[in-house]
Parts: C-alpha cells; structure tokens; sequence
C-alpha cells in the first residue's frame, strides 16, 4: 500500500494530473464534434476515419519538432485549433465544396494531435524515468470520449464546449513549469530503462508498437454485448481510463516487468468470457488497458533524447490497430476468440522478450 | 455465415481523396520512421 501512495505522490506527480484534465477536455471537443456529424453514408464513414488519422499518425512528426523546439506551446497551438474548429464548424456557413465539409474535422484532429505530443513531452520529461505521470494524462482521454459523447446527447450548446476547451489553457501553463524545470536537465528521460539491452532499438520500437496495434485492435473487435445502455457505455469507458492510469501506476509501485506479463496473461480468460457478463468483461478490458503506459515507457527506453518522437510510435500503433475496423468486421465468435488468444499471447511473448529481465529492473522506484 | 463482414461503402465514389488520403498516411509514417533512423544513429 505504501508503494501504491509513493507512485500516486511521486515528484512532479502533478503534470500527469494536470495534464489528465487538459486531455480530458480536448476528447470532449473531438467526441462533441463527431458525435454531431451529418451527411451521408460516405461522409460518416469518410470523416470519422480521417479523424483518426490526422489526430494519431502526425504526432510522430509533430512530437519530432516538439523536441527540436521546446520553446513552442504545442499544448496552446492544440488548443486554438480546438476552437477554430468549433466556430468554423457552427458559426461559418462553409461553401458547399466537398473538401470544406471536412475542414472542421481536419483541424479538430490536427488540434488533438498537437495536445497529446505536448502532454507526452511534458509528463514523460517530468516524470524522472517514473510511468504514473504519463499513465495518468493518457487516462484523462477516455472519460473525455464518453463525456463528449455524452454532452453531445444532451444538446450541450457548442459555447459551453467552447468555454470547456478555454479552460484548458491554465493548465496547459502550469503543466509547462514541470518541462522548463526537467529541462534543466541534458536528458530528463536518462531514467527510463524498461527495454531489454540485449535487443537492438529498431527492433524494440517494432514490437512496442506491435503491442499496441494488437491493444488497439482488441479495444474495438473485443465482443461486448452486455454494452447495451448509456450506463454501461460509461463504465466501459471509465474501466478502460482506470485501466490505463493503473497501469503506470502499479509499474512504479511494484515493477514494469511483473505488471505488463501479469496484465496481459490475466485478461485472456476475462476477454473470452465477458461477452455477456460486464463484470467479467470490464475487468479484462482494464487489465489489458494496462499496457498503455508500458509501451510507451519502453519505446521512451530507446528514444531518451525525442520523448514526443516516442510517443508518436505509440499513436501510429494505435491507429493502424483500429483502422481495420473501418473495412471489416469478424462476425463469427469462434474466429474472433481464437483471434483474441493468438494476440494476447503474441503480446505476453515479446513483452518478456523486449522488458528487461528481472534482475534488471528499472529501480527508480 | 460470413466470418468477415465487410463494412467500407462503395470506394469508387471517393477514389481521389481516398488515394490522396492513403498516400498521405503512409508517408507521414515513412517521415517518423526516418526521424527516428536518424536519432537512433546519433
């Protein structure tokens, strides 16, 4: 219990917080937006997809600038473009060229993207080579989907998400102390040490973001029947954010290794069993969550100098896991099950292979 | 019973923007993929 409270009270905790409540609100924007969509079959199928991919794929490239020019916001550009989109996307009457139905879209997804780089950059920096912090920003995202889903059902007028978003902006500020402070520091992410030494970087990177891709995908092809009433949405959204912050935070406290392993094992059975029993299906879903800050942390581990370049892999990972769900869709539950096995099983081998052995442990803890 | 069901609406439609858009994310990818070639060799 003590190692628990030192993870959750750790130096420079206050970033992951800070930045849990900045990310919580950009997905608020997004999901408002997209919950609100019209047009025909192309566009709502069209539009969502191109979300996703302008809000996961340039966080690489735009996280890459970030750690060349630490000295610009991303955090605030982020946020300006959340509420551009907002106002071109209810207050400008578009011409009705097909491209410009899209622009709100585009920008909001350009916006989130600069977000998560600046959160990343500044949790991971502050964070000592500790995951709680970033574990804890990249859980305030899935309370935002389904509040922005949420605020959308009820008819929220798009002002109030507009001042939502502006309230952000003091967060993002103090969030920034925590960065200017840890780069003070030639390499403030000297302390992660997660990958296996053994292996060479390109191929760590490749397998971190393999774990991802299969997480992502799970995340969408797991069979969740229960998941009927906007109840059960919400628990299904607040597991996956507990999941994810649990993750970071039991690796501080009790070592990455035996969380990610464990994590990853123990869901299958949950995964298989839960399609009918929400009991049973949350709890696989959470500890299959668990691996989001591990990866990250791994990846971190072999990309010390560029921590938004790191997590941008994270993100690529995560988009090519989902995007199949666009194109198809595996209705037979035998196959899929089988499926899930395979990938869970796939995920516990190379994390074993690319975590460094036990010995090895990152003891900054 | 199809184990696969097909989701995609009728592609011809959006040909263009789709290319443009698949092009687009396959070279934002190669671009981080060279980035990190690059900071992996310093």
């Amino acid at each position: 219990m003590n190692k628990l409270k030192g993870a959750l009270t750790s130096k420079n905790i206050g970033a992951g917080y800070l930045y849990f409540y900045v990310h919580f609100i950009c997905e608020i924007v997004c999901f408002y937006m997209l919950e609100e969509l019209l047009g025909d079959s192309i566009f709502l199928w069209f539009c969502p997809l191109i979300y996703d991919a302008l809000a996961f794929v340039p966080q690489g490239i735009i996280g890459y600038i970030s750690d060349k020019f630490p000295k610009v916001n991303m955090g605030i550009i982020g946020i300006v473009f959340l509420c551009l989109a907002l106002i071109i996307d209810k207050l400008i009457i578009l011409p009705s060229i097909a491209f410009l139905k899209y622009l709100p879209i585009i920008i909001v997804a350009i916006g989130n993207a600069f977000i998560h780089v600046n959160g990343a950059e500044v949790t991971l920096r502050a964070s000592n080579g500790k995951l709680a912090h970033s574990a804890i920003f990249v859980a305030g995202g899935s309370f935002g989907v389904i509040s922005g889903k949420l605020l959308s059902t009820f008819n929220i007028p798009y002002y109030i998400i507009l001042i939502l978003a502006l309230t952000a902006i003091p967060f993002i500020l103090l969030a920034e102390f925590y960065r200017r402070d840890a780069d003070k520091n030639d390499l403030p992410c000297k302390n992660f040490n997660y990958a296996n030494p053994k292996l060479s970087a390109g191929l760590v990177i490749a397998l971190a973001v393999l774990v991802v891709f299969v997480r992502s995908y799970m995340g969408y092809a797991l069979p969740t029947s229960w998941n009927k009433t906007l109840i059960q949405s919400v628990i299904l959204y607040v597991t996956m954010g507990v999941g994810k912050a649990l993750g970071g935070i039991l690796s501080d406290a009790y070592g990455i290794r035996k969380v990610a392993t464990l994590s990853t094992l123990c869901s299958l059975p949950f995964l298989l069993f839960g399609d009918n029993l929400m009991i049973i299906s949350i709890i696989g879903i959470m500890l299959f969550s668990m691996t989001m800050a591990i990866t990250l942390g791994i990846i971190a581990s072999k990309l010390k100098s560029t921590p938004g370049l790191a997590f941008g892999f994270t993100t690529i990972g995560l988009f090519l896991g989902f995007s199949p769900i666009f194109f198809f869709k595996i209705s037979f539950g035998i196959v899929n099950n089988i499926i899930i096995s395979v990938l869970t099983f796939v995920c516990w081998i190379i994390l074993l292979k690319i975590l460094k052995s036990r010995g090895e442990d990152n003891e900054c803890n | 019973m199809n184990v696969i069901k097909f989701v995609y609406p009728d592609l011809s439609k959006i040909i263009i923007p789709f290319t443009i858009f698949t092009v687009s994310i396959l070279v934002m990818i190669l671009i981080v993929i060279f980035f990190a070639k690059k900071e992996l060799k310093k």
